[in-house]
C-alpha cells in the first residue's frame, strides 16, 4: 500500500527542514573585525593619554580647549571612519550602537571642554569623563574579545 | 526507528544549560558593578551641582555622558548573551544532530 500524496509531502518536508535544521549552524552575530578592534585601542590609547595628562599637570594651559582641538579632531576622525566600516558589516546592530553612544560621547566631552570659562576642564570633570570613557571602552573590548574567542572556537 | 521527541528535547536542554549559565554567572557582577558605579557618578554630579561647582548645562552634558557610557555596558551584556544563545542553540542543535542521524541512517553532515 503506497502513502497518500500529502502524507508523502509532509515526510518530504520535515525531512528537509530535519537536514536544514541540523546541517545549518545558527550565527546570530556578526563576526570579529580585526580592524574594528585595532581602532578602538588606538582611540582608547588616545584617550587614556589625555586624561593623565589632566592628572599630571592639571590647570596647565597646555591643556586648554584650544590646545586640544587636535586631539577631539582625531577621536572623532577615527570615530566616523570605524563607524562607516562597521555599517558594511551583517549582523552589526550591537556594535553599531555601541559606535554611535561613543561618538555620541566624544562630542559631548567636546562640548563640556568647549563651553568651560577658562577653557580648562576642572578635576571633576576629568574624575567623571575618565570613569565613563574607560567604562565604554571595557564594555566594547568585552564584546570584541567574546567575538574573538567565539572565531576561534569555531 | 522513531525519534523520541521528549528525549530529544531534554538532550537539547541538558546541552544549552551550561552555557546560559555560565553566561549569567559572569555578566551578573559585571552588571551589578557597572550599576553602582553609574549611580555613584550620578550622585557625584548632583553634589556638584549643589555645591555650585557646575553649571545646570554641565551637569546634564555630564549625566548624559554617563548614560551613555551605562547604555554601552548593558549592549555589551546583550551581545554577551547573544553569543551565548547562539552557543546553546547550535551545541542543541549538535546534540540533535547526532541522534537524528542514527534514526534516519544516513550522515546528514
Amino acid at each position: 500500500m503506497t502513502a497518500h500524496p500529502t502524507v508523502k509531502k509532509i515526510a518530504g518536508f520535515l525531512l528537509v527542514s530535519i537536514f536544514l535544521f541540523t546541517a545549518c549552524k545558527v550565527t546570530l552575530l556578526s563576526a570579529y573585525d580585526e580592524v574594528t578592534d585595532k581602532t578602538l585601542s588606538e582611540m582608547q590609547q588616545s584617550t587614556t593619554t589625555f586624561f593623565v595628562k589632566h592628572e599630571t599637570n592639571p590647570g596647565s594651559q597646555d591643556l586648554s580647549y584650544t590646545n586640544s582641538l587636535t586631539f577631539y579632531e582625531g577621536l572623532r576622525v577615527k570615530s566616523r571612519t570605524v563607524r562607516i566600516r562597521n555599517n558594511a558589516i551583517e549582523k552589526n546592530k550591537i556594535m553599531i550602537n555601541m559606535l554611535d553612544l561613543l561618538d555620541e560621547n566624544i562630542t559631548l566631552m567636546d562640548s563640556l571642554h568647549k563651553q568651560k570659562p577658562n577653557g580648562l576642564l576642572s578635576k571633576s570633570d576629568v574624575t567623571l569623563l575618565k570613569s565613563a570613557f574607560e567604562t565604554q571602552y571595557t564594555a566594547m573590548f568585552k564584546f570584541i574579545m567574546a567575538l574573538k574567542a567565539r572565531a576561534k572556537a569555531q | 526507528m522513531a525519534l523520541n521527541v521528549s528525549a530529544l528535547a531534554k538532550d537539547m536542554l541538558n546541552a544549552a544549560k551550561p552555557v546560559l549559565q555560565n553566561f549569567w554567572k559572569e555578566a551578573k557582577p559585571y552588571v551589578e558593578k557597572e550599576s553602582k558605579a553609574f549611580v555613584q557618578n550620578l550622585a557625584m554630579i548632583a553634589k556638584l551641582k549643589i555645591e555650585g561647582k557646575i553649571t545646570k548645562e554641565e551637569a546634564l552634558l555630564h549625566i548624559q555622558i554617563q548614560k551613555n557610557s551605562y547604555r554601552t555596558v548593558l549592549l555589551a551584556v546583550e551581545g554577551l548573551g547573544l553569543i551565548a544563545v547562539e552557543g546553546a542553540l547550535n551545541a542543541a542543535i549538535g546534540v540533535i544532530s547526532t541522534t537524528v542521524n542514527k534514526a534516519i541512517g544516513w550522515n546528514l553532515l
